[in-house]
């Protein structure tokens, strides 16, 4: 590893084009050792911060800056953005960044062009699914019946059985309530990301791509699902954000 | 249970707090050059550490105490259960199907993790 000379060290937020309006929104970064800067070659611009006096340590309010420039950009203009915490060694590297690839960049600025990103997710009320299943599930219903009635002192081969099916159903329901949660908003997206479903993790949802015209209706939607699964899950929006979903960079040969 | 009225069945944060952004964000976005990124270890762990679930005998019989306590309201007769379980597992199952089903033929089309930006590699040691 070598990443020399310390002093040329330029940190990339993310990809504008040239022409973008964004000096306004670079204006809100208050801290100025923290504002990026456009470095333009042809149609593209790099958002970077640079050169850095040394190899960064990057902090929580650098990951905060990171993020909040680049969803308030993505509410007034195109943005690809960038892997948080990427750093290029020297100007020159960002430059060549820009004119090796200009084509593939304004292929991507255009694909999430007019759009912003939005990400919802939805946390299943424990007691209530709970109660959805003892309702659905014979073999659950049967199983608690048995253990209650023997006072806690229940067999541990029926405790077993009982979680896993119980488990089992959870999961069930999160992809279920995903698949739910695909068509209510669909509609109003150009595209979705489900969010993968692993294991028991309570929250489930999705990212969605939004036209600028369709947000409203979208976040109407969002808020139709919530009142649909009052009382046993929350649904939580967050956006518009910038299209972190919806950018997937991969290096030739690899 | 009533729907309230207005934005109250909805959680929406003004502006994303911490987590969210950790999990927003991390590993996400465009690979510009994967050599050069700083790593950013403290943030990582925290993320790991929140995805990691892992289904074990615990688990279970965590599920078993949470489904023994549960404080029922009574939502079908405790009398007669063979007939009503059967008749409710049916619905349940084919409720199931149904949804999925419906799901599949127009949504599918929409799910795509991104358009795949091509970058050119760096020069440079790796």
């Amino acid at each position: 590893m070598s990443i020399a000379p310390a002093a040329a060290l330029h940190c990339v937020h993310g990809i504008v084009d040239a022409s973008a309006p964004i000096q306004a929104v670079l204006a809100t970064v208050a801290d100025v050792e923290r504002r990026p800067r456009l470095f333009a070659h042809g149609a593209v611009a790099a958002l970077v911060t640079g050169p850095l006096p040394q190899a960064p340590t990057p902090s929580r309010a650098d990951l905060m800056t990171h993020a909040r420039l680049l969803d308030a950009l993505a509410a007034c203009t195109a943005v690809l953005p960038a892997r948080f915490g990427t750093v290029l060694p020297g100007a020159d590297r960002v430059r060549q960044l820009l004119v090796d690839n200009e084509e593939n960049l304004l292929a991507g600025l255009d694909a999430v062009r007019g759009s912003a990103q939005y990400t919802v997710r939805a946390r299943h009320v424990q007691q209530e699914v709970l109660r959805e299943i003892l309702d659905e599930q014979p073999e659950v219903h049967r199983l608690r019946e048995t253990i209650v009635g023997e006072g806690g002192a229940a067999r541990y081969p029926e405790q077993i059985r009982l979680g896993e099916l119980v488990h089992a159903a959870l999961a069930a329901k999160v992809a279920e309530d995903t698949r739910a949660m695909l068509e209510a908003l669909c509609p109003h997206a150009q595209a979705a990301v489900p969010r993968p479903v692993s294991g028991v993790d309570a929250s489930f949802g999705g990212a969605y791509l939004v036209r600028h015209a369709r947000r409203e209706a979208f976040e109407a939607a969002a808020e139709e699902l919530g009142r649909r699964w009052y009382g046993r899950a929350r649904v939580r929006l967050l956006g518009p954000l910038a299209p972190y979903d919806f950018v997937t960079g991969k290096e030739d040969g690899r | 249970m009533t729907a309230p009225v207005g934005s109250q069945a909805l959680d929406r944060p003004s502006s994303s707090g911490l987590a969210d952004v950790v999990e927003l964000i991390l590993d996400k976005g465009l690979v510009i050059d994967a050599f050069a990124r700083v790593s950013v270890i403290g943030i990582e762990i925290v993320t790991i550490e929140a995805r990691i679930v892992v289904a074990s005998i615990d688990t279970y019989l965590r599920y078993a105490e949470a489904m023994r306590g549960l404080a029922l309201t009574p939502r079908q007769p405790a009398t007669v259960p063979e007939l009503v379980q059967e008749v409710t597992a049916g619905i349940a199952a084919g409720k199931t199907r149904g949804v999925l089903d419906g799901v599949s033929g127009k949504v599918s089309d929409m799910l795509r993790p991104g358009r795949p930006v091509a970058l050119k590699r760096l020069g440079g040691r790796r």
